[in-house]
């Protein structure tokens, strides 16, 4: 990332590039390009001016660190988008409602949204926008956000697309978890919807295209000289990852051949060449595995049970059926494979009614006792009082049933998977959610699917590759056993490894698990309660994808609290570290304080408001929108 | 013997758990339940997920919330049921008798219920119900609908049997004699 900031920096700064500009325009880059066009004795700052002052601003979307320097700029006159005033007027209300509502949460959009309303800025016209005898033309450009709009217009002969996000120079993007959305046109929703507005990303570019600009001037980086061309790069790119992730998915099982290829015709047209591996061999199965919904029941000769998952109130009322009915004689243990609540959220009661431990790994055994202080997809508020933690590669024996419990971050990285043997059967390898007969679970980014040697699927397939070859699979929301031949596997690998190369083609960052892990930086806790006038424990977990060592500065921030210094941090390659803080909590009661954090590495680069953390003191009233209007 | 039929409508009842999880994932299959009753009739109950049906952008797929289907004007949510009906006509046919054209009509139901939460239906889904005339000794289900259909056969006193049906697929369940139960201690 060093090496590429450096070029880009230098990119930048370069004279011949600057003298290539409009002298109208300025830009200094920074976190967030400080991007003013002067017009007689007035300027107009796109996102941000910086220092310098400016007449009016333009926003190209509501992205918290985009308004959090347009705000800075402190221009007379603000507009944005509809979409974006949307969020900018209702700002308050949703981290008020995201205390509960980040639970059992599947919409899966980024959380890098405004902490605070900003009523003041007023709604872009339809199509132009007229500032002192410049027509600045406004084009929807959605995609890596929802709300996003680009700005055209031509100053001294040159045409000037100011597009945010939308690109970056060199035809890179930011992020890709940015892009998880609903396909509607597929009945795919928000969590399965892996890339979802890429086709609608796809259109916004074709759009800007169409414009011929000489100029790409986004909001991070340096300015794009080569528009045509480097729009063209994007394009190719993101559809040769989306065939590439089609090829190996597995929601192919799920939804059928019908919907994955809608899916593809939005991104990569009707002759889209997509080919996905046939249906692994899959059987029914056996006996002593009976399937409830996404919970497996293994019974012993003698009558006693032993769970993976508890899912919901009809799970369990089906497990108490079958005490009640002599199938079972009792539960003996519950296994979470992991934290997802289709597979936690009765995981309590269960426990309760059966009198029995619960077992996890570690990574998902905090998640189920402290629901609170995580953020991840469809985390079950539902806390599990007492969990007993294994370790990968912890063995049990149960009944006649050898266990092996594992590590298994494949679906999301907070999960685990249980080896079960037994004499008289081949060995059954319960992988919770993390392949399906037709490929990979790796649709939602939000879950921490990192693609490094040393974890994520790479480590996934690793294992599978280390057990016998007679070896099944089940998945928990499938009622049968299945496996991969070697060529499949080795299929499924090396396809998964070409897209690793090809996202790494595609993003700004010297690793890619920056770009597909939100929560490469994060608050532990995500939230907490406190109390008024006391002090509270908080630390950004920073895991250093990179692959040399860096040094991290964090610094938090609140419009109205009193916050530590910043600090920083030292942390080796492709490890984690924490950098932990005390905070006072300020002497007013029913509160709610939605505290950021910058992030800092050594080599330059910021990341503005990256991560929040959420600190609740008594029962704050909900301010809604309307009410603010009063 | 007669051919003998029997019709499922999909009717307004979605589930309403009071403090019902969104659970994304029952959003993955559609769902049929057969139910043997202790007064020896069989219960059929459809699952299919409401919010598929929406054509509300602000409705996200995976939901499985109840609180913007309650918020539906009645004209709307009549207009959601009649496409779920017409996507169920479409994707779901049966017939009771090996041999027999599987029905493909979907008319008023027979018997519409609330559904609670022992009915083991899906958070989040609208479901079709009836009961099947006793002289039914097998299911032929023919299904092509846009997800896999993941039918439960629930029989008292024994742990309920899943089969997992593929897009464009036929099952055939036997429903009398009552097989053998599961092994139990």
């Amino acid at each position: 990332m060093k090496s590429i900031l450096s070029v880009l920096l230098l990119a930048c700064l370069h004279p011949c590039l600057a003298k290539e500009l409009p002298s109208s325009i300025r830009l200094t880059p920074g976190p967030i390009n400080e991007i003013t066009l002067q017009v007689g004795d007035k300027s107009l700052a796109i996102n941000s001016s910086g220092a310098a002052p400016c007449d009016t601003l333009l926003l190209t979307h509501g992205r918290r660190d985009i308004i959090r320097a347009a705000r800075a700029s402190g221009a007379q006159h603000i507009y944005g988008g509809e979409k974006t005033l949307s969020v900018l007027r209702g700002a308050e209300e949703f981290w008020m409602n995201w205390w509960e509502d980040r639970f059992d949460y599947y919409q899966q959009q980024v959380t890098q949204l405004p902490t605070q309303n900003w009523p003041e800025v007023q709604e872009l016209p339809e199509n132009t926008l007229e500032w002192n005898g410049l027509s600045i033309r406004i084009l929807p450009s959605p995609g890596f956000t929802r709300d996003a709009v680009t700005f055209v217009t031509e100053v001294e002969g040159s045409k000037v697309a100011f597009v945010g996000d939308l690109l970056l120079e060199g035809g890179k993007v930011r992020d890709l978890y940015s892009f998880q959305n609903e396909i509607r046109e597929a009945k795919i929703g928000g969590y399965h919807g892996h890339l979802g507005r890429l086709h609608v990303w796809l259109k916004s570019l074709e759009t800007v295209r169409a414009e011929k600009p000489d100029f790409l001037i986004p909001s991070r980086g340096p300015v794009s000289t080569s528009p045509d061309t480097d729009i063209g790069t994007a394009i190719r790119s993101a559809r040769s990852i989306y065939k590439n992730y089609l090829s190996t998915n597995a929601l192919h099982w799920y939804f059928g051949e019908e919907r994955m290829n809608t899916c593809a015709e939005l991104v990569l047209g009707e002759n889209h060449g997509v080919r996905s591996m046939p249906l692994a061999e899959h059987i029914d199965l056996p006996e002593w595995c009976q399937h409830m919904g996404t919970t497996k029941l293994l019974v012993s000769k003698s009558g006693k049970g032993f769970v993976l998952d508890v899912g919901g109130a009809s799970a369990l009322k089906t497990l108490q059926t079958a005490e009640s009915d002599g199938l079972i004689t009792g539960l003996d243990g519950i296994f979470a494979t992991h934290t997802h609540n289709d597979h936690t959220a009765a995981i309590a009661d269960a426990a309760k009614h059966f009198h029995c431990p619960v077992h996890a790994l570690p990574e998902v055994a905090d998640v189920l006792q402290s629901p609170g202080r995580w953020f991840l997809p469809g985390v079950s508020p539902n806390r599990v009082e007492s969990v007993h933690p294994v370790k990968d590669g912890e063995t049990m024996q149960w009944e006649e049933f050898h266990f092996t419990f594992r590590f298994y971050p494949g679906q999301m990285y907070n999960h685990g998977a249980l080896l079960v043997e037994k004499e008289g059967h081949d060995p059954v390898f319960f992988i919770g959610d993390s392949f399906s007969p037709s490929g990979i679970d790796d649709y939602c980014m939000m879950n921490r699917n990192l693609m490094r040697d040393d974890t994520g699927f790479s480590l996934c397939f690793r294992i599978l590759d280390e057990l016998p070859g007679t070896t099944w699979l089940v998945n928990q929301h499938i009622p049968h056993l299945f496996r991969f031949t070697r060529e499949e596997r080795k299929f499924l690998l090396t396809s998964y490894q070409k897209r690793a190369r090809l996202i790494q083609e595609f993003v700004a960052w010297d690793d890619l698990n920056y770009a597909i892990d939100e929560q490469w930086a994060s608050f532990y806790p995500y939230g907490q309660t406190a109390n008024q006038g006391s002090t509270v424990a908080t630390e950004v977990q920073i895991w250093n994808h990179s692959t040399v060592d860096r040094e991290f500065t964090v610094k938090l921030a609140h419009p109205m609290m009193t916050l530590p210094e910043p600090k920083t941090q030292f942390i080796p390659a492709r490890k984690m570290g924490t950098v932990s803080f005390d905070i006072e909590i300020p002497d007013t009661k029913d509160q709610q304080y939605v505290i950021t954090a910058d992030v800092i590495r050594n080599d330059g680069l910021e990341e503005s408001a990256f991560c929040e953390t959420l600190i609740r003191v008594g029962a704050p009233v909900i301010k809604t929108a309307a009410k603010d209007a009063e | 013997m007669n051919a003998r039929r029997t019709r499922l409508s999909l009717v307004a009842a979605l589930l309403c758990f009071t403090h019902s999880p969104g659970i994304s994932h029952d959003s993955l299959y559609d769902y049929l339940e057969i139910r043997f009753l202790e007064n020896n009739h069989i219960e059929v109950t459809l699952s299919v997920h409401a919010a598929d049906f929406s054509n509300r952008e602000s409705v996200d797929l995976s939901s499985v919330e109840t609180d913007w289907f309650r918020a539906l004007p009645p004209s709307e949510k009549a207009e959601l049921i009649a496409r779920a009906n017409q996507s169920v006509s479409s994707a779901v046919a049966f017939s009771l008798q090996e041999g027999n054209a599987p029905d493909t009509t979907f008319p008023v139901p027979t018997i519409p219920r609330t559904a609670t939460i022992d009915s083991g239906a899906r958070p989040g889904s609208l479901i079709a119900s009836a009961i099947l005339p006793e002289s039914a000794d097998r299911l032929v289900l023919r299904y092509s609908g846009e997800k896999r259909l993941m039918v439960v056969v629930i029989r008292p006193g024994a742990f309920p049997k899943v089969h997992d049906l593929a897009p464009d697929s036929t099952g055939e369940f036997p429903l009398r004699p009552a097989p053998e139960q599961n092994t139990s201690p």
